[in-house]
């Protein structure tokens, strides 16, 4: 019992490359301390990470299960090496010679409340999206000129670098342990998460509604089997729900023509987060214009 | 020129926000609540029960309005990073927050019919507030 902290030194070979891999990835291993009978605890930063982000960002993160593996393998090893976040930020900075414009400004994860820690487990590995780099932009051109610029350039283009491209350091040793391991791939992709659009950014009013895009079809569809196929015929329907439900308010309070007015100026919109579909990315927008 | 001014046209942005926001099982407060993913047509006469409200199937993000910036509901209906449950209003919330508790009185405050006959007809007992 009790708390402390310990330097740890790898030799990184195949094997030990391959037992770390198991240790926080794959979690097939687990550390054995003498002395110690239960686990140690990992810490890799900030346990206040911010859950939603709500403003338009620009994020570089891992495009499938395997690079966000990797990704996570990269960060187990820099911390386990005491690297602070900022220098492995630097790192991945270094290692992306086109992108002149903006920096990567933080690591950051979308689980509520969760220290990063928490994602090098099997149920953390599965929930894709939810490590990532975030990246800052501004300069001269001002941040939505250099946000257009990155749109037009970067979207969606895959970075691969090597986080650690120079050769163990030769160290004597007393016994062959194998042969060494080099370089740490990483694969990230650029992707903009605009959360405000810009239809609700040049409307009136607007609600925004968070939904669970496959459920909100079935439900849409219980009772209207007949509804079609697609973004138009599910906006369709959702609006005239709400104009019926500003009928019924406001009907007995507004002239016909007023309230003939609220409804034409109504319309909805449906985004959905480029590529997986999921809970925090999906939304509704009722647009008062 | 605009037929009704920034601010009427955002309370009736936040009143609907409420009305999808809210999660109560007190009657008048239940009778809210508005998911436009399930709430059969407000006209028809379709019912449901108190245990038909979806606990996720929409929550508020926000609120916005053009040249006011970002005109939106504080806390509890906007998600917040420590929030254990976010985008919704509780009944715990109607007594608390004072816009809740504004945005409920003015929602409720229908000049004809009353509460217990749009309870028995099941439509909302709701109207959405003018401006003077």
């Amino acid at each position: 019992m009790g708390t402390g902290s310990a330097t740890i030194s790898i030799l990184r070979t195949e094997a030990s490359d391959k037992t770390l891999y198991d240790l926080y990835v794959t979690r097939t291993k687990f550390l054995q301390i003498q002395g110690q009978h239960s686990q140690p605890t990992w810490h890799l930063h900030r346990s206040d990470s911010v859950a939603e982000i709500e403003e338009d960002s620009i994020v570089l993160e891992p495009s499938s299960l395997e690079a966000k593996r990797g990704f996570q393998f990269a960060i187990a090893m820099h911390r386990a090496g005491g690297v602070a976040e900022t220098d492995i930020l630097d790192n991945i900075m270094f290692r992306l010679a086109a992108a002149g414009l903006w920096q990567i400004a933080e690591l950051h994860t979308l689980a509520k409340d969760t220290c990063m820690a928490s994602l090098l487990t099997d149920k953390g590995q599965g929930r894709s999206g939810l490590i990532r780099t975030g990246v800052d932009c501004g300069g001269e051109k001002g941040q939505q000129g250099i946000l257009s610029h990155i749109i037009m350039n970067h979207e969606n283009s895959s970075f691969t670098m090597d986080l650690m491209s120079t050769r163990n350091r030769l160290m004597p040793h007393k016994e062959d342990l194998g042969p060494q391991k080099t370089g740490l791939p990483l694969t990230l992709s650029l992707r903009i998460l605009q959360q405000s659009t810009q239809r609700e950014k040049m409307s009136v009013a607007a609600v925004t509604i968070r939904i669970h895009y496959s459920k909100m079809v079935t439900m849409l569809r219980a009772d209207t089997p007949d509804m079609g196929d697609g973004h138009a015929a599910t906006e369709a329907k959702l609006l005239r729900r709400f104009r019926e439900l500003i009928t019924y308010c406001l009907g007995p309070r507004l002239s016909p023509d007023l309230l003939q007015s609220v409804l034409e100026s109504m319309d909805v919109e449906i985004t959905l987060f480029k590529g997986i579909i999921n809970w925090t990315q999906s939304r509704i927008i009722l647009l008062f214009n | 020129m605009d037929l009704f001014p920034l601010g009427q046209v955002t309370l009736w942005a936040l009143q609907i926000a409420l009305m999808i926001g809210i999660r109560s099982h007190k009657p008048e407060e239940y009778l809210l609540h508005y998911c436009p993913l399930t709430r059969y047509e407000t006209t028809s006469s379709g019912l449901s029960s108190y245990q038909d409200i979806p606990g996720e199937a929409c929550t508020i993000v926000r609120v916005t309005a053009r040249a006011t910036g970002d005109s939106s509901i504080p806390h509890p209906l906007l998600p917040t990073a420590k929030g254990s449950s976010t985008g919704i209003v509780t009944g715990l919330d109607i007594i608390n927050d004072p816009l809740a508790a504004l945005l409920f009185k003015t929602l409720t405050s229908r000049s004809h019919g009353s509460l217990m006959y749009e309870q028995a007809s099941g439509g909302t007992a709701v109207a959405l507030a003018r401006i003077p």
